[in-house]
């Protein structure tokens, strides 16, 4: 059952972000997981619900994505301007970061003016992007949840010990707490199958977080769309 | 009395000289001057008073600590120094170059060709060495050129008649046709192949238009101007300015319906920041050259980090008023679309690896 407020998570606005209207078969890179097509559809097909988000993913994920990209896309300058140079410099990037960087580095070979053609099509992907953000937050997203003072300590923490990663942690309390206080929720995520089950059980395990909070419904958004 | 008090103006203006002269080659600290002009601190720090009245020195280093003075030359660009050798080459360069212009040419020539010709020329001549570096309109050298003073030098070369001939040959192959001082400018870029220079040229051209019919253009003007910005790790802060203004303009051409409109925004803010980047490029460029290489920290922090503090802090300011243009068309009814060929769309579809975030 799909409730009334679906709580998204940061890969869905993200691959909102990087929708494109043609798609086309992949053949430079394998084994690609994309969800840009599966958010649009998602916010089509339930227009009539009502979109959610936590402010940890609104004002640190988001920026620190944003953040990230611009550090990603000027080192992917530095290595097409002088290809001795090794993307990876800074230690804001994730390892997934530099290897993307690789990636859209050697794509240069496929075009004329290889370089600078490389670089004109990933400064306009990260504008849209950019725009596109901004456009969800305004027009899709109508509640911004759980102010990140507010976030349970000890719920995040607690949760921290399964994921170790410290901005899921943060976002599964976040939508545990709403979900608590509000018991209406449908968390929708980019992330692994049975992530319900999962939360499930690592709360049980603390009995006096499993006696104060609820787990709400998790829907994979392959599952839904 | 009128004789020791002639004696002693005199002595204060044999300081005078002599501090300039010790501050010919460097900036120093009141200590340093005062041992190396031989006169102690207060009168040293007297005198400089009055020479920075005079506008013949400025404080460059103000701490509790220390204070240093540079001299402030008329001459040379940031009050660079030169030395007499090196301007005696300038001088025999700038009479040369004119006088051969104008045989050719039939008319005078200016301070921007000038500067262009003699950086080309000089790059032919490893023999002749003269300090010079990429500025607003491209190659020029430390020593200004002034079109009404009249030059002569000292300097004899070996080769008179071969740097006569490769004047003329250079002219007459490469800035003959020139009609302008654009033209020149633009024959220089391609001839030294800077790519900066040249969108630069373009961009001021995109701006004399109509801005609603060269979006696209204009978009890919930005993208190639950011693509060749500086590189190096000491120029991040000044990059980063040109990403948010290249970020801003686009955002901008693809939300405003009415680009022209603020047009007039736009241009000073790209004017501004251009003024940045060049005197970064001219400061970069510059400590190049094997006498400056090592004294790069030095170079920058006695010339120029006033000069680029100062610009930086104005970019930021334009910056900010675009921004709040940009803030006026924050809502958006319909996805942003770039026009793009088939094999560029299918590339662009391998980006969507950006939707990989938590893994």
């Amino acid at each position: 059952m799909i409730r009334e407020v679906l709580f998204l998570d940061m890969g869905i606005i993200v691959g909102y972000a990087n929708h494109l209207k043609e798609y086309n078969k992949k053949f430079l890179i394998d084994n690609i997981d994309y969800f840009c097509e599966d958010s649009v559809r998602l916010i089509e097909k339930f227009k009539n619900k009502i979109f959610i988000t936590c402010d940890y993913i609104i004002n640190k994920d988001l920026p620190n994505f944003l953040e990230r990209r611009k550090i990603l896309r000027e080192e992917i300058r530095k290595k097409l301007r002088n290809n001795e140079f090794k993307i990876g410099m800074s230690d804001k990037l994730y390892q997934r970061d530099v290897n993307w960087g690789e990636k859209v580095y050697r794509l240069k070979d496929f075009f004329k003016e290889g370089e600078r053609e490389v670089f004109k099509l990933l400064l306009d992907l990260d504008i849209s992007s950019e725009l596109r953000i901004k456009e969800f937050k305004s027009t899709v997203i109508k509640e911004i949840v759980i102010p990140i003072r507010e976030i349970d300590t000890e719920l995040k923490s607690h949760y921290f010990t399964f994921t170790n990663n410290y901005s899921d942690s943060n976002i599964i309390a976040s939508a545990i707490q709403y979900h608590t206080n509000n018991k209406n929720i449908t968390m929708v995520t980019t992330d692994v199958k049975d992530m319900g089950w999962k939360l499930r059980e690592w709360l049980g395990i603390d009995l006096k977080l499993n006696n104060k909070y609820k787990v709400p419904d998790v829907k994979y958004i392959r599952d839904i769309v | 009395m009128l004789y020791i008090k002639t004696m002693v103006k005199k002595s204060k203006e044999m300081i005078k000289s002599k501090i300039l002269e010790v501050l010919n080659d460097k900036p120093l600290s009141i200590n340093k001057i005062s041992t190396e002009v031989g006169s102690n601190w207060s009168t040293i720090n007297e005198l400089l008073k009055i020479l920075k009245e005079e506008n013949k020195v400025r404080e460059i280093v103000t701490t509790d600590k220390i204070r240093v003075f540079k001299l402030l030359r008329e001459d040379t660009y940031f009050d660079l120094p030169i030395d007499k050798k090196e301007r005696e080459i300038c001088y025999y360069f700038f009479d040369k170059i004119r006088n051969i212009w104008f045989d050719i040419k039939k008319k005078l020539i200016g301070k921007i060709e000038m500067q262009k010709i003699l950086t080309d020329i000089v790059e032919e001549l490893p023999s002749i060495h003269i300090l010079k570096g990429l500025y607003l309109f491209g190659g020029m050298t430390v020593l200004k050129f002034d079109p009404s003073q009249q030059y002569s030098s000292q300097f004899k070369p070996k080769s008179e008649h071969e740097i006569e001939e490769l004047i003329r040959s250079t002219i007459i192959k490469d800035y003959h046709d020139c009609k302008n001082v654009k033209q020149t400018m633009m024959n220089y870029y391609k001839k030294k192949n800077l790519s900066l220079y040249l969108i630069k040229e373009e961009i001021n051209s995109i701006f004399t238009g109509n801005l609603n019919l060269d979006k696209e253009k204009f978009t890919d003007l930005l993208s190639d101007f950011l693509f060749y910005s500086p590189i190096k790790e000491d120029a991040s802060q000044i990059v980063e300015i040109i990403s948010e203004f290249v970020s801003l303009t686009i955002k901008l051409i693809k939300k405003c319906p009415k680009l022209e409109e603020i047009k007039y925004q736009i241009f000073e803010t790209y004017n501004s920041i251009w003024l940045l980047v060049a005197t970064y490029n001219f400061f970069d460029s510059l400590t190049e050259d094997t006498r400056y290489r090592d004294r790069r920290e030095e170079i920058y922090e006695f010339y120029f980090y006033s000069k680029i503090k100062d610009r930086i802090q104005s970019s930021i300011e334009y910056l900010s008023h675009l921004d709040d243009i940009l803030s006026r068309y924050s809502d958006i009814s319909s996805e942003t679309k770039l026009q793009l060929d088939n094999k560029t769309k299918m590339i662009r579809d391998s980006f969507v690896d950006m939707a990989r975030v938590r893994k």
